[in-house]
This record gives structure tokens, sequence and C-alpha cells, in this order.
């Protein structure tokens, strides 16, 4: 396939180059006379020698040269124009002279002379100058129509033809400004530089990129990596999902956790992209820290609302997570130490410029520090294990400008193991009993995608992944009892979780400077195994040995189409049009929905962007979810005949607009959204039961309510940067059968929320950072008394006790009570220190809860018997107190 | 046991990870302030039986108070109405001894199937209280002969298995209670066993689950007007002195008796929401309702029993 008809040439002026070239590029007042022989080879190398020979500099795009060849060719007291216009006879390029410089750029298109229409495509990639890795998310700005790179790096954008000039502006990098001669479709690989090293990443100029009231999109908020590693760490880990908690609108679950709480939802609504493949249990060590390893990521985008038509499949939030795709260039990595965990990560050239790789692990060492505990909990332990890892692995090759193979894997496991050995002696006789317990919990995610870009035209960018995902819990129990006459033996195991296999293709189409067209089709098998159980047992009797099995297995088949455009009205006004349509189809009963997504904005006066989104989400998935906790037995089950698919509409509207010269960002977005077909376990089933075939009657189902209003002010740029976040919100749930079928607030209606992020380069050396979160208390379930029960018709016995009766613990409704409010200041510092070889040396010091604040993590009624009657009194279990950590992090 | 309960380790992984990461407890004031104490009346309304109801006072909570019983009302004028109509006022009795007793109210009149009754309780202070309740009919039911079987889930014992077949009554939704008790001749106590069931809903047994229970409630979503086989599994062994009872609740009593089950198991339970409680008493706590219980002795087959 020929690549030719989507190459154009490219006339390039750097402002900037001319202004540091000054000797070089100096004005042709006149066309030269020159004596100099050609050689056979490369088109461009020719024409530097010409330039040379007349000490004239010739300003071309070398890559677009590089498709021609010169034959041996002799040069005597030619003008050097005549020279290079033989040169190029043969070519589709042609020589102009404009204000003195020589530029070669390509001939009139016969289509733009032919048609009359004067407009040109500029398509291409941006990457790190230095690294190679594609940018995501980086602005292309010419005579203020304005794009973004994909996640891919890839960016179309079509203006009128004729010398333009551009900006490549991104945060964390110089702003790059060429003049283009874009007389026809151009397509090219910009690199940028970035501004500064080590942290200075986060002390970034005047943004460039378009403000906030320029954007049409609403509720979605992109994070940098640097900003997610310069924020306060937790136990020496930066992670990603802290820093999210810290955002408005998002909350964490149970003190301590990564789980993300958006607007109202609940944490199975959150669909989390790695690479576009969903992850569904994203955390580890029960939630306490996220998957997601922050050295191996690119770039993190998160929606909470106004959701574009791409994404679909859960109802509250999408946190699309981009990894790195190695550098084509050099080696490097980064090496870590932290009080829990270790890491590294080594990225280069398999073969430089065309084949790079990424490969990342992570362990922590929980276990060693626990295990000097265990004695207090249980002497008879003799075997202890409690630990996470991750591993990342990514492929990334270059075909060609157009064609790119990505091939990634990740892999996280937690694990658990305890096992108990007792003996015991007994008699004069020396009977003694042996019994042995092992115990061993496990859980974790597998997935691998495999990534295909191909540009189809300097308009048409395609993608097509194919996507495998795993999530898997698995508990085991052996026991073996040992005594003088017998001996018995006990596997128990049970496995849970879902596998998904599946493929999409995406297309990113520029049709117009006014359009953006996006538009996909994808289609995903769901395996789910809410419960397979085995046990066998030799009773060591005269039983024969005992094997049973039980296995429930779900299947269910997901088609999601999607097309979406981003259509510039004028300059003043925007509108994303978008429809997503989905079909789920599981034992027997096949559901669809087809969801409008629409988003807007139009200039207000005084540079205020009025902004307003709706959209309509569906969720055939659904985590059956102990009502207190998250933990890793919770169980994805897909939607059936009896348990309907989740259902969502989200309204949100707000104001937006930028201050300080585009360096702060405001914003105030009020949302409203209403969830359908939510479900919780009915009243009293056990929560922790492994969903077998009868799953479906031991869940109900009801409606969810969200709304609220977010302000927020985001300084992304100077020596002191970060955000502020203030959030009123409210979110309650109507259960069928679930607190007497009234309306209850939900488990985490927190009314006030404020959070604060603020890093600060003190020095060159010296990084500072620290955050706050401010949040009203949380409704609780508590039960305010007791008095008796009645459970048969006529006394048996005598007294209360003996009667019987139960003793009926008082609970008005659910969530009946909110005590305190939760507060915490977190602090960290960076002493970075730069190497004369360029490596960078960074110790980090971080305090978690610095003022050792008492925030509740459940509370019980608990009593005692004093003076004859017995008391009540409520205690507060409190996790997370003071907690300093410690990290060395190595990036050579 | 043989095998670790998965609720149990689940606390073990908390607990280790709070400990790990030190975390604490420690009372807060909350139960200081006075809260206001509720009359509560009980009453569950059998089939061709009379009437039993009791009154007590709620426990406040922080309050002091006896561990073991409730404050009776003793004092209060107790009316039965069926369908409205005044049947009669309930006398006051106690039941037991000198020392361990219990204050009941108690009616002459048995309450009869289908009727609504209801019952009003006045306090001499004037406050009130009234709830009511409709009694459904007797469940219609057989069982087979027990039989002892090794423990699925504990190789060194045996348990025993009870086959059900429930007659269920067509066009009605019918909700049901099924216990199995122990009983000793000469003594009114009662000693319930713990078991679990297999049958519509509910196909099998999961291992990690402590499903053993004292009561089953099950309704007849999915087999309604239809006659079902339920398999009961008791974690013990049975002997002829065993009884199973069938109670035949209306939805209300169903409501009530089902989540204060469930309250009680999970009261202990911090990982676990706390459940309201149904009550159906205007002005205070409590419930009124019909059941219709009725009970069969237990036979059991020993052959090839250890």
């Amino acid at each position: 396939m020929s690549l030719l008809p989507f190459k154009t040439v490219i006339l390039v002026s750097f402002l900037s180059l001319v202004m540091a070239l000054p000797a070089n590029a100096q004005r042709v007042d006149h066309d030269p006379f020159i004596t100099c022989t050609i050689t056979k080879g490369n088109l461009a190398n020719a024409i530097q020698t010409l330039g040379k020979a007349a000490n004239v500099q010739i300003i071309f795009e070398r890559s677009l040269l590089d498709h021609y060849q010169v034959t041996d060719q002799t040069f005597t007291g030619t003008h050097l124009s005549v020279a290079i216009r033989q040169l190029l006879a043969s070519t589709q390029l042609q020589l102009v002279i404009r204000d003195g410089k020589l530029l070669i750029g390509p001939k009139p298109s016969k289509v733009g002379s032919q048609s009359g229409v004067i407009s040109a495509t500029l398509s291409g990639y941006v990457a790190d100058a230095s690294s190679g890795e594609r940018l995501v998310g980086v602005t292309i700005d010419i005579r203020g129509v304005a794009t973004t790179t994909n996640n891919y790096g890839y960016f179309s954008i079509t203006v009128p033809a004729g010398d333009t000039e551009i900006r490549i502006s991104m945060m964390g990098y110089q702003t790059l400004t060429e003049t283009l001669a874009l007389q026809q479709n151009i397509h090219r690989t910009f690199a940028m530089d970035r501004k500064a090293i080590v942290l200075d990443d986060i002390e970034v100029t005047a943004s460039t990129s378009p403000s906030i009231q320029q954007r049409t999109q609403m509720g979605n908020i992109n994070l940098s990596v640097e900003q997610i590693q310069s924020a306060p760490r937790f136990m020496g880990e930066a992670d990603v999902l802290k820093t999210v908690q810290l955002l408005p609108g998002i909350q964490q679950g149970s003190e301590g956790t990564s789980a993300l709480l958006v607007r109202g939802g609940s944490p199975d609504q959150n669909m989390f992209l790695l690479d576009g493949t969903p992850l569904y249990n994203p955390s580890h060590l029960l939630g306490v820290f996220s998957t997601f390893n922050t050295s191996t990521l690119k770039n993190v985008d998160l929606y909470k609302g106004a959701f574009p038509a791409r994404f679909g499949g859960r109802l509250s939030s999408v946190l699309d997570i981009t990894t790195k795709d190695g550098n084509l260039n050099e080696l490097h990595g980064d090496f870590s130490i932290g009080s829990m965990a270790s890491q590294f990560t080594l990225e280069g050239p398999l073969k430089k410029g065309k084949t790079s790789f990424v490969l990342s692990g992570r362990r922590t060492y929980a276990d060693l520090v626990v295990r000097p505990f265990m004695g207090k909990f249980e002497e008879d332990v003799d075997k202890f294990a409690v630990f996470f890892h991750d591993i990342n692995v990514k492929l990334h090759h270059k075909f060609s400008d157009d064609d790119r193979l990505f091939f990634s894997v990740y892999s996280g496991r937690d694990y658990f193991r305890a096992r108990t050995d007792y003996q015991s002696n007994h008699g004069p006789e020396g009977w003694y009993t042996r019994s042995q317990d092992d115990f061993r919990i496990g859980w974790g995610n597998h997935t691998g995608t495999i990534r295909w870009n191909h540009i189809f035209g300097p308009k048409l960018f395609a993608n097509v992944s194919l996507m495998g995902s795993q999530y898997r819990f698995n508990t085991a129990a052996a026991s073996e009892t040992t005594d003088p006459d017998n001996r018995s033996t006990s596997d128990n195991e049970l496995i849970s979780g879902i596998r998904d296999f599946g493929g999409k293709i995406d297309f990113d189409y520029r049709p117009h400077p006014a359009h953006a067209v996006k538009a996909g089709v994808g289609i995903i098998n769901h395996r789910f195994t809410p419960g397979s159980s085995s046990l066998s047992y030799d009773t060591g009797r005269s039983g024969a040995p005992v094997n049973v099995s039980l296995s429930t297995v779900l299947h269910g088949n997901e088609i999601n189409v999607y097309a979406e455009d981003e259509w510039q009205l004028s300059p003043r006004a925007s509108v994303n049009l978008g429809l997503h349509g989905s079909l789920f189809a599981t034992a027997g009963k096949t559901y669809g929905y087809v969801q409008p997504r629409i988003s807007g904005r139009v200039m207000l006066p005084g540079d205020v962007a009025f902004k307003v989104g709706y959209a309509q989400m569906a969720q055939y998935l659904h985590l059956l979810s102990n009502n207190t906790i998250s933990l890793p037995t919770d169980l994805w089950v897909p939607a059936t005949s009896r348990v309907k698919p989740q259902l969502a509409q989200q309204l949100s509207a707000g104001f937006a607009r930028s201050i300080a010269h585009n360096t702060v960002e405001l914003s105030v977005e009020g949302y409203y959204k209403n969830m359908d077909n939510v479900i919780e376990y009915k009243e009293g089933e056990l929560y922790f039961a492994t969903a077998g075939r009868d799953w479906e009657h031991k869940v109900t189902s009801g409606n969810g309510r969200a709304f609220g209003v977010e302000f927020f002010a985001h300084k992304k740029v100077g020596r002191l940067n970060g955000w502020a976040g203030y959030t009123w919100a409210k979110t309650d749930r109507k259960i069928e059968g679930v607190n007497f079928d009234r309306r209850f607030p939900y488990k985490y209606d927190r009314r006030h929320e404020f959070k604060a992020l603020a890093i600060y380069k003190l020095s060159k050396g010296i990084h500072i950072s620290g955050s706050w979160v401010y949040q009203s208390a949380t409704p609780f379930t508590l039960v305010l008394g007791e008095y008796e029960g009645i459970s048969d018709p006529i006394p048996y016995g005598y007294g209360t006790g003996a009667a019987g009766n139960k003793r009926v613990p008082l609970v008005n409704s659910r969530n009946n009570i909110r005590l305190e409010d939760y507060h915490r200041l977190d602090i960290s510092i960076d002493f970075v220190k730069i190497k004369r070889n360029g490596n960078q040396r960074i110790w980090n010091f971080s305090v978690y809860n610095v003022y050792n604040r008492q925030n509740p993590f459940t509370y019980y009624p608990d009593g005692g018997i004093a003076g004859g009657g017995q008391y009540q009194e409520l205690t507060r279990v409190t996790l997370l107190p003071i907690l300093p950590s410690i990290s060395y992090i190595l990036k050579f | 046991m043989i095998f670790m309960k998965k609720q149990c380790i689940l606390y073990t992984l908390v607990f280790v990870l709070c400990g790990s990461i030190s975390g604490c407890t420690d009372t807060i004031d909350f139960y200081q302030e006075d809260r206001q104490s509720a009359i509560v009346l009980n009453s569950l309304l059998n089939t061709d039986s009379i009437v039993y109801a009791r009154m007590t006072w709620m426990n406040k909570p922080g309050a002091m108070y006896d561990y073991w019983t409730f404050n009776e009302i003793k004092d209060a004028e107790v009316s039965l109405y069926e369908n409205g109509d005044f049947v009669e006022r309930l006398a006051p009795v106690t039941i037991g001894d000198s020392l361990y007793n219990s204050h009941y109210y108690k009616s002459t009149h048995s309450v009869r199937q289908g009727q609504t009754y209801r019952l009003v309780a006045t306090l001499p202070d004037g406050q009130r209280v009234s709830a009511e309740g409709w009694i459904p009919a007797q469940p219609s039911f057989s069982i087979g002969k027990a039989k002892w079987i090794p423990s699925p889930s504990n190789p060194g014992r045996d348990e025993t298995q009870v086959d059900l077949k429930l007659n269920d009554p067509p066009g009605e939704r019918n909700y049901y209670r099924i216990r199995i008790f122990t009983f000793f001749e000469g003594y009114v106590e009662r000693r319930f066993q713990h078991f679990t069931w297999i049958g519509p809903g509910k196909q099998e047994a999961n291992f990690f689950e402590d499903e053993f229970h004292q009561q089953v409630f099950i309704d007849d979503e999915l087999f309604d007007g239809q006659s079902v086989e339920l398999i009961l599994r008791c974690e013990n062994m049975l002997f002829e002195n065993d009884r199973i009872e069938v109670t035949a609740l209306t939805q209300e009593s169903y409501r009530y008796l089902r989540n204060n089950a469930f309250a009680n198991e999970s009261v202990d339970n911090i990982l676990t929401e706390p459940i309201p409680v149904y009550t159906n008493v205007t002005d205070g706590l409590g419930f009124v309702g019909g059941v219709a219980v009725r009970e069969q002795n237990i036979e059991v087959d020993r052959t090839g029993a250890p």
C-alpha cells in the first residue's frame, strides 16, 4: 500500500528557528550562481549540497524529500534556483521564494485548484522529542481552530490552505510554534521538548491550550502523571486513584481505600480502562492501593458526567488510563523503594526508532511487616504470607508512519495464606491429636491487549483492539486431622470472577474544520463465575472419600456501537452530539438501549462559557457487594431476565472561565443523576454468600438519585499549582424491601466536601506538596436501643429470655445517624538531586494524616455491666492514624 | 470446624490489615442524651387459639437496665376486637413461679382463620397503642423419615436429612416459617436445631457460608399452588423427640419475624448493615399479627447408622 497519497509536503519555518539561526537564514536578495557536483542519492542531501555551495539555507521538510532520488549531476555557474528546479523537475515538489527565503514545498493540489476549495489538512502525531513517546492530549492550534491528540498521539486538523502559524502546546513541554505553508494536506510527526528536567514538569509557563471556556466537554478532568507523582504519597506509594479522590464530586469509600464514588454512584458504576481494556477490581490489599503503577502511566482522563458517546457500560464514571509506549531511542527506567512496596520500570528500544518496550514490576512486603505481629493474633500460625504484585509489559512497533502495533499485558495479584499447626497431648498414655489448617485466599486482574493503529488518510484514523480481561478470586482451605486411630483430610476451594474477551474498532474522522467525528463498534463476551466450588474429604473411617463440585457459570454477549461529532457551530458555540447503542444477550434474554449523549457550550459576555450536558448510560453488570465495605469477594453478575440492567440519566450544566492569563481555570457545575435498577442484597441475606444459582433471589432493586453542585479552581502552572474544590451533594436510594420501602440516604451521602491540593516548588531541589480533605459526616445505621420481640404465640418458659422472645434492635431507618466529620491533612516533600550523569535521585518523605485526626471507619454499639445494670456506649473504630513514610526513587 | 468460614477469614484479613497500620478504637459520647422510651406491644395470634399479649417498655439507649428483662407494663387495659367488633378485655396473668415469671394479657376467646383482630392497649396515663392482624390458614405438609448422613462440611460429624413436602394453596402469596426443635417431656422449653435447606430458589449448599439457622423463612413465589419438596439438613443427629414446625404466616408476620431473625443474627457483625425491623403498632413498637402453627413428630430411619 502506497503511503505517498497520504504524505504531504511541508514548508517549514519555525519563527523561533528563524530567530535562532539569523546567520544561516539570510535573505536571498539575488539568485547566486553555484558550481557544484551532485552525486547519486537522496534528494534532500542533494538540496543541502546546493545550499552549502551557495551559502544559503533552503527550508524544506526532510521526510518528504527523502522519497526522491537524484542521479549524478554537475552544475557549473548555474543559478541556484535553476539547479534546484532541475532537481525537482521529476517530483511533486516546487521551489517558492518568499520574503527572500527559499522554500521547497508541494506543487499546488489539483483537487484544490480544480474545485476551488482552499483547505488543507494537517495530520500526524506529536511525540516527545527525547523518547519518541506519543503524547496524549496535546493541543494543536491553527488560527484559532484547535484540536487535541487522541489516546495514540494522533491528530488531524483541517483549515483554509495557505501559510499559517501552528502552535502545539502541552503542560510540561515547550510550546512549539511553526509557520507552515499549508498548501496541501500534510502528514507529519511533531517532536516536543520537555520544558525542563525532573519535577520542573510541574512548573509550566502560561498554557496555550484551549481555555476551559473553549472546551465543549464538561465533567472531564485530565491528570498528568507528574501531578499524580507530586501529590502526597500514601505509605510511600504515589497512587492515581487517591489523587483522583481529591477532585470534587469524587469520594473515597471507606477510610484509606482507593474505591471511587462518583457523583452519588456506587463503586461498581466506574469503568476503569487500562489501555482501553476494562479492569474489574483495580485495587490491592482490600482497596488500600490501586493496581496502577504510576511509573508506567502516560495519561489519565476522568469523565464523571456528560459522557462522550464512545464510552458506555457504566453509569457513573470512566477512568481512561493510557500507559507509556516505551522510549524508542534510549534505555531509561526508574526504581523505587518505599515503606510498603518496591518497583522498577525499564523502557527502551528493541530496534531504535521502530520498536520499544516497557517492563515494570511492583511488589509489597507487607507480610514481612505483619509476620512479627502474627504471634499475637494466632500463636499456632506456622506459615503466613500477605502481599501483592503488579507486572506491566508493553511492546510497541512502528511499521510505518501509518501503522503501529501495540501489545500490552498487565497482571496483578493479591495473596494471603495462613497455615496453622496445632498439636495436643493428653493423658499418661501420650494420646495426642494433630490438626493442620491451611487457608489461602487470592485475587487479581489479568489483562491483555493488542492494538493496531492505522491512518487511512489525512482525515481518518483507526484503531483496532483485541482484548482480554479477567478478574479472579479464589480461596481454598485444606485441613488434616490425625490421632492415633484415624486420619481425616478435607479440601475445599471456591473460585469466582469474570472473564472478558472482545474486540473493537474505533474511527477518528475529521472531515471538516468544524467537525471531529468519532465512531466505532465493539463486542465483548463476558463469562461470569459467581460461584464455583469443590469439596473433597476423606474421613479415614469406613466411608469412601467424597468429591463434590458445584459450578455456576453465566455468559453474556455485549455489542456497543457509537458515533459522535464535535461540532464547532461558531467561535462562540460548539456542541458534541452522540449516540451510543448497546445490546446485551444473556440466558435467553436480550436487552438493548439507545443512549443519547449531548453536550454544548456557548460563550456569554465576559468570556464566560455556559455548558450543558445530558447523557444516558446503561450498565449490564451488577456487583453483589457487602453494604459496608468493598471486598474482593464482591461478585460480578450479569443482568438477567429477573435482575434488569442498571440505567442512568444525568443532566449537568455549569459555567466556566479561565483567569490570570489562562493559568487558573474556574468552573461551577451542577448535576442531577437518576439511576434505575440499582441492586442490593435483600435485608438479612448473608452478605458473604457465594452466589450460586439462587443469587437472583437474594437481591432486590430500586432507584437512586444524586444531585449536587461542584466548584472547582484549578491552577495548572507556576511554582505554586494545584486545585481546590467544594461540593454540595445529596444522594439517596429507594429499594424495594429495604428500609420499609422508604427512601434513605446512600451510605456515602456527604453533604459538604472541600478538597485542596497544593504543589510548591520551593527550590530546584526541594518540592513540597500538601492536600487537605474535609467531608461532612457520612450516614450510617445505628441501633438506637432495643425492645422485646416475639417469636411464638404462646409463652414457652418463664421470663423474657427463657421465653425465646428475641430482643429487637431498634433501627428506625437505614443510615439513620450522622456523627463526625472527616478531615485529614497529608504532606509530602521531595529532595531532588540530579547527578552529573543525568540520573535523578529523589528522596520523598510523606506524612498521611498529619495532625492524627481520629477519623471514623465505623461505629458499633458496645456496653458492659456496672452497678447491677447494663450500660451502652458507642465505639468508634479508627483505621489510619498519622502515618509517616519514606521512599527513594532513582530515575536513569 | 474443619475449614474456616469465609467471614472469619475476612475479619482476619481486615484486622490484620488494621493491626498492621495500627488502627484503634475509642468511645464517643453519644448515648448520654436522654431519649424517649416507647411502649412495646407484642402478640402472635395463632389460628384457633387464645391470645397472649405482652406489654413492655423499650430500653432507652445509654440507660441502666436489667440485663435480661424489659420493664413490664402490668397495669394496662388490653382489648380484643374481631373485625372491628369488641370481643373482650384481656385478663392480666403471670406465668412462671415466684422467682422467674412473666406478665401477659390473656383472652378467653380463640381467634379464627380469615378474621381480622385488633388489640388496643391503654395505660393509666392515657397513652394508647394498637395494632391488628388477620389469621391465615394452617399449612399443609408431610415429612418423610429422617436419615442420618455424613456432614459434607465436616467429615467427623453426622447430620440429619428430612424431606418435607409442602402443599401450597394456589392463587395467593403464602409465607412460611420452618423450625425443628427438640422437646423434653415435663418441660415447656424447647431447644431449636440449626438446619439448612435446599429447594425452590435455593438449589445448592454453600460451603463457605455459615448457613445453619434456627428458622427458615420462605415464600411461594417460585412454587405458587404446587407441592414442593424441601430437603432440610440439620447439623446434628435428630432423634424421636424432635419435631418439625411449619407456620403459615401473613405477609406482615413474615416481614416481622424474618426481619427480626436476621437482625438478631447480624447485630454483632460490624461488617453487616443493621436491619430495621418491621413494626405495625400505632404509637408504639412491637408487632401484632396472625400465624397458623402446625407441628409434626419426626421419625428417624436409623438404617446404616453408625
